[in-house]
């Protein structure tokens, strides 16, 4: 039967246009002082224009709909430029089942579908319907997807690994960017005023907090502290109530408290599987696993997580238990002892090239020597750990197949990664070689997973014919 | 003419044909309407800009809009989908049957007006658009290539 969207939709559609007209209308409506027909012929063309957006959505909900059939689901959108397609079941490779707090008391739920086709950057189709059609499509997809007869295996971590999985994840720059927004819109709404308060208030929090540094390097490393801290924060509740569920040929993972997310994947379309550490969690022996399967981790802020946190034992039982099909295999071929200048060159020259820098900008700017030798001290410090971790990354590089399924070992910026991708997954592979490389033997392997974007996999400084061997491609000869 | 479209080949855009001639003309009378208004007409400058666009125009409504839209077919068939047009740039696109995810119909004020409408047709990482076809051989095709009923337009 067809379906309407949920009415909020039509709020949805045009709210980013409404918003814009709405805030300044009630807040001169707030500060009326004579009668409302003085304001009235002041604003009568904002609330023509209001109603003109507020129209256009309602035409395009009612030109939505969407129909869920046995074995796919038919969506029609568009008013001028009609768009009707059919997404079989059996092409999809992830159903997003979202449910904010604030649709629960009107009966809302979001709908993302994704197939391997379309847009990489948004979803094939995203839908936002009354709870029982969401459920029923939910049911529809599930059943198709998977045999009702299957064993339902769970995994549910602790929150201590969810915990750690934000910490992985967290970075300054998201919030920041979160604080910001939160900053400069509540300015908008109540006022500079407001503004101007909270600014005070940090600005004094900084100078009491200071303890004896520069007020200038203060705030820099207030705002880095700041930013990582609320990105945590944001992490944690994000990923609070995470489990993970196998069922026949389907994945189905819940995660979320203010908005909950419920993802069905297919587990055909999982292209590859993903354990990624950092040094400090290398240390700590945890292990993170992410799948890359299309619509799962594409929305903004949104990680792909199977598994938020485990030691080694318990990631190689659950990897078992939900993905037996994708086993991670151990390293066959590795970089060479002559090749571990190229893993060390890059973070020396950094280290030398930063003290460097700085050294002559105190001898320059003398008025700021202090501030400029923390500063340097700061900006040091990421030099030195990302030396280690090269240092680390020479043990942990290379690569192995068993079973069908090539295991990478290797690194990116600061994180330690291992992929576990099957062969028929792969689309194409690349060996690069610099002047020096070709000289010795040595090449880079880049792997292209089949994805709908293209995110390759690099394992650097590895014997050539070695590589070429395991890839199973006979390199023509140089003459 | 010469005939640009290989024998077994079904054509597309043809209707799309008419449309663009008519919006050249358009495109074209506007211009000289405008050209008119400002200089004085018949006179050099007048006739230096006027002739070449006359040319042009000649030479699209005469021979390149036809052969583009001639040139313009697809074949469909247990294996593939072969899809090719153009004239100083020909392209060929094939796509294999089971790569093809889903199908996307779309219908613009064109469908009303003139019956056509164009079909998406989507695979991980490519797509190719069948513009401008006519309602039944749209229905034909999309019926074909998604396995669904016909009359689903």
């Amino acid at each position: 039967m067809k379906r309407h969207p949920h009415p909020v939709y039509i709020i949805e559609s045009m709210s980013r246009f409404v918003l814009l007209l709405l805030l300044p209308l009630l807040r001169g409506l707030l500060s009326l002082r004579s009668s409302v027909l003085i304001w009235l012929r002041g604003a009568w063309f904002d609330l023509a224009v209001l109603f003109l957006i507020l129209f256009l959505g309602f035409a395009v909900w009612l030109s939505s709909s969407c129909c869920v059939l046995e074995d796919g689901i038919r969506i029609v959108t568009g008013i001028f430029r009609r768009e009707d397609r059919f997404l079989p079941y059996a092409q999809l490779s992830s159903l997003r089942y979202e449910k904010p707090f604030y649709y629960i008391p009107i009966g809302a739920v979001r709908i993302y579908l994704d197939t391997d086709a379309g847009a990489g950057s948004r979803s094939d189709a995203r839908l936002t319907l009354r709870k029982k059609d969401a459920e029923y499509l939910f049911r529809k997809a599930t059943r198709w997807l998977s045999a009702t007869r299957a064993v339902k295996r769970v995994y549910q971590p602790k929150w201590l690994y969810i915990a750690a999985l934000s910490l992985i994840t967290s970075n300054t720059l998201t919030g920041a960017l979160f604080f910001w927004t939160f900053f400069t819109q509540a300015g908008r709404i109540f006022g500079t005023e407001f503004q101007d308060t909270i600014y005070t208030g940090l600005t004094d929090l900084a100078n009491f907090l200071a303890f004896g540094l520069p007020p200038a390097a203060v705030i820099l490393a207030y705002v880095i502290l700041g930013g990582w801290l609320i990105s945590f924060l944001m992490g944690l509740v994000r990923h609070r109530g995470f489990s993970t569920t196998r069922k026949g040929n389907t994945i189905q993972i819940n995660t979320g408290v203010i908005i909950w997310r419920k993802y069905l994947l297919q587990v055909d379309r999982i292209h590859l599987v993903e354990i990624r550490q950092s040094l400090m969690t290398k240390l700590l022996g945890l292990y993170s696993v992410f799948v890359r399967c299309t619509g799962y981790g594409k929305q903004k802020n949104e990680v792909a997580v199977l598994m938020p946190a485990a030691d080694r034992q318990e990631a190689r039982r659950n990897l078992k238990l939900l993905l037996p099909e994708i086993k991670r295999g151990e390293r066959t071929l590795r970089p060479r002892a002559q090749t571990i200048t190229r893993f060390l060159l890059i973070p020396t020259l950094l280290i030398v090239a930063i003290g460097l820098l700085f050294a002559v900008l105190i001898r320059l700017l003398t008025s700021f020597g202090d501030t400029l030798l923390f500063v340097g001290i700061m900006a040091e410090i990421p030099a030195v750990w990302y030396l280690l971790v090269r240092v680390a990354s020479f043990f942990h590089t290379g690569i192995g197949l068993s079973d069908g399924v090539y295991t990478c070992f290797c690194t990116y910026g600061f994180r330690f990664c291992t992929y576990a991708l099957p062969k028929q997954k792969v689309a194409r592979f690349t060996f690069r070689q610099t002047i020096f490389q070709r000289w010795f033997g040595f090449c880079d392997l880049l792997l292209y997973p089949y994805a709908e974007q293209s995110r390759r996999i690099v394992v650097p400084n590895l014997y050539l014919k070695d590589i070429a061997a395991l890839m199973e491609t006979e390199l023509p000869s140089e003459s | 003419m010469k005939n640009r479209r290989p024998v077994g080949m079904e054509p597309i855009a043809h209707r799309a044909k008419l449309f663009w001639i008519l919006l050249t003309l358009a495109i074209y009378g506007f211009l000289l309407g405008s050209m008119t208004y400002f200089l004085t007409p018949f006179t050099r400058v007048w006739c230096y800009i006027a002739a070449p666009m006359t040319v042009i125009m000649l030479y699209l409504v005469l021979y390149y809009l036809p052969a583009l839209h001639q040139s313009m077919c697809y074949l469909l068939d247990d294996r593939q989908l072969l899809v090719q047009g153009g004239i100083f740039s020909h392209k060929k696109q094939v796509m294999n049957r089971e790569q093809i995810l889903y199908v996307s119909v779309i219908k613009t004020p064109a469908y009303y007006l003139l019956g056509t409408c164009t079909l998406l047709v989507q695979a991980a990482g490519a797509r190719i658009v069948l513009g401008w076809l006519p309602r039944r051989r749209a229905d034909a095709l999309l019926c074909r290539l998604s396995e669904r009923e016909e009359g689903t337009l």
